[in-house]
């Protein structure tokens, strides 16, 4: 193999070289995504949520991609955009033959995902094999139908990229018989190697084969998937991420940047704690961020014997000390949420800030009640006013949970909001989503990021954080917390995250886990996970210096 | 659909694919689709993140020590515990 990615990295160089456009740069290069949105299907929609992701990721570029149904795409239009991604998550859907044309003689960038290649390759009236040197092969999936004797049966899962292996996501339900998965790809057939090129291939470890997972011919590539389902730190959604570089021409050099910030700090926490923690990146010259909660609320008393209890920032006397003791020595404030809670109610854990949503009902999977531009307004202004009035300024906005309406997202997006949000996102189909499975039916979609997005779906440049948080397994104190999730396993993820060539390691923690109670090793673990990620080569910085 | 089996040679790396015999007689309007692999009828697939990540997200860090908790209480003030004193050494 090594043979293989050296011959996959020239190929890369010349691809950026042919397509370098030193202008693109600086503006972005203008991007169309056509995607399928066949009309009173259970899918309609679910095109355009692939396309709103796609579209945050060429944000990362300056690009801001316009959407379009593939059942409206008119003659001539993709000549007006640098590149088109034609996003093929609906097996057979009936193609325009003004796409198909187009697709087949444009001069300019044509990125094909996953299904319906078919419609192009085998009609001979476009001529594809000879003009491109490869051919649509087949359409693999499942190597069988999974049982309860064989819930395993394989597909091509494993992509490998830059000498890592990446898995797709699998899980088959027994009981139900449903498998959770997106094993489909299109395999392809290369005829003339001078004019086509397997950039990244895909094995089938149950089988044996191997297949092409990316192929490029000259202005036109093909990605045998659709890598934008299931995915998480080490999916090969990681590998799209990286090669958009090329599919838009863009040289950007190798550069890996670390972030670590303090999750959950509100009125509740523990100025020794936070004082240790702060310690140690402070004698390591390393900045970090601290996700303050301006107001804590617990309105149905729960952990103060059912009496409501409501601090505001004024009064949080261990948080101003710990803010206080933090910021001069490398922190900056990122306001996380007004309450980091809803209304007087489980939202859906307690009502108490840091353990509930704020700006969406996860129990009902619906926007709030109050939900509107001008209720989402008021809480960050209450907000921002409480952080300010008490001489701190946040840097960026995290939203609760990382889940908000769409309006209320776009609200924190707003200028006189914040610049910057710092965070994972949820996007909808629709403002009000219904997601009830009817025909057209609403999709909400929660995407990861490896690398700064300029501006999203919604409006808000991001920050990522793409690596997760240290877990322990306290089930005696807190049944809702049952699991581990390592330093181990943050590291790893920082290490596929390099993949990217300007991927980051971003991660979170909880300052409670030093606290003596909880009885577990967080101090020494978040050491641990220091020095990991710094020992991957990457370069700690502040978020208000990440670009 | 009748197939038959090509080899390609790719970057050394010899592939073995079946190509649809079908293909290339396709019609101009419309060609025929490939059939769908075996128990596509039980997959779901789902855009964005895993249903692991979708649950890390979701938790809550809700735990007794923070029942009756005093907030202007600092708790780096108090005193770390007392290291037991050692015995003096008897001196002659």
């Amino acid at each position: 193999m090594k043979t293989v990615f050296r011959f996959m990295s020239a190929a890369l160089l010349a691809g950026g070289a042919l397509l370098a456009q030193p202008a693109l740069a600086q503006t972005g290069p203008k991007t169309l995504i056509v995607y399928d949105g066949p009309p009173n299907s259970e899918y309609t929609k679910l095109g355009l949520a692939y396309s709103i992701m796609l579209k945050n990721l060429l944000g990362h570029f300056d690009s801001n991609a316009e959407l379009l149904p593939v059942q409206n795409y008119v003659a001539g239009k993709m000549n007006g955009y640098d590149a088109t991604f034609y996003l093929g998550s609906y097996y057979d859907n009936p193609l325009p033959a003004a796409f198909l044309s187009d697709a087949s003689t444009t001069a300019k960038t044509v990125v094909w995902f996953k299904y319906n290649l078919w419609q192009l390759a085998w009609n001979p009236a476009y001529g594809f094999p000879a003009k491109f040197g490869f051919d649509y092969a087949s359409l693999r999936g499942l190597n069988a139908a999974p049982t309860a004797a064989n819930p395993t049966p394989g597909f091509f899962d494993t992509i490998g990229y830059k000498g890592k292996s990446f898995v797709k996501y699998y899980a088959f339900d027994g009981a139900t018989g449903v498998v959770n998965a997106d094993p489909d790809i299109g395999t392809t057939a290369v005829l003339d190697p001078v004019k086509a090129k397997v950039l990244v291939p895909v094995t089938n470890p149950k089988t044996g084969e191997i297949a092409p997972y990316v192929t490029r011919s000259g202005n036109f590539w093909y990605v045998a998937d659709l890598p934008l389902s299931y995915i998480g730190p080490r999916d090969r959604y990681l590998v799209l991420a990286d090669l958009l570089h090329d599919m838009l021409g863009v040289t950007t050099p190798e550069k890996h940047q670390a972030l670590v910030r303090l999750e959950d700090v509100g009125a509740m926490v523990s100025v020794s704690a936070m004082k240790s923690l702060t310690d140690y990146l402070y004698g390591k010259h390393i900045p970090f961020s601290i996700a303050t909660i301006p107001h804590y609320m617990d309105p149905l008393g729960i952990y103060n014997g059912n009496v409501p209890q409501s601090i505001p920032m004024s009064q949080a006397t261990n948080l101003k000390k710990a803010l206080n003791y933090a910021l001069p020595r490398g922190a900056e404030v990122v306001m996380h949420g007004y309450t980091h809670q809803y209304s007087n109610v489980r939202d859906p854990w307690t009502g108490v800030s840091g353990d509930d949503y704020e700006f969406w009902n996860i129990v009902t999977n619906s926007p709030v009640t109050e939900d509107s531009t001008a209720w989402a307004q008021d809480r960050i202004t209450k907000g921002k006013t409480e952080l300010t009035s008490n001489g701190y300024t946040p840097v960026a906005w995290e939203t609760p949970h990382y889940q908000s309406s769409g309006l209320a997202s776009k609200v924190f997006a707003l200028p006189a909001n914040f610049s910057t949000t710092y965070q994972r996102v949820v996007y909808f189909t629709a403002d009000k989503p219904n997601f009830n499975p009817v025909p057209n039916k609403d999709f909400g979609v929660g995407q990861i990021f490896p690398y700064v997005i300029k501006k999203d779906y919604y409006g808000q440049r991001i920050i990522p954080e793409n690596l997760g948080n240290i877990e322990y397994d306290i089930s005696a104190i807190d049944p809702t917390s049952n699991y581990n999730y390592t330093w181990q396993d943050i590291v790893t993820n920082a290490d596929y995250a390099k993949v990217v060539r300007d991927g980051y390691a971003s991660f979170f923690f909880h300052p409670f886990w030093l606290e003596p109670a909880v009885g577990t090793p967080g101090l020494a673990d978040f050491k641990k996970l220091i020095d990991g990620i710094t020992a991957l080569g990457y370069t700690w910085i502040a978020p208000s210096q990440a670009q | 659909m009748k197939s038959h089996t090509i080899r390609v040679l790719f970057s050394g790396v010899p592939l073995v694919f079946a190509l649809a015999g079908g293909a290339m007689a396709g019609q101009a309007s419309k060609v025929k689709a490939p059939p769908l692999p075996p128990g596509s009828n039980l997959v779901q697939v789902d855009a964005g993140v895993t249903p692991e990540e979708v649950s890390r997200q979701k938790r809550a860090h809700k735990h007794s020590k923070l029942e009756k908790k005093d907030y202007t209480r600092d708790d780096s003030l108090d005193a770390p515990p007392a290291p037991k004193n050692p015995k003096p050494k008897k001196t002659k």
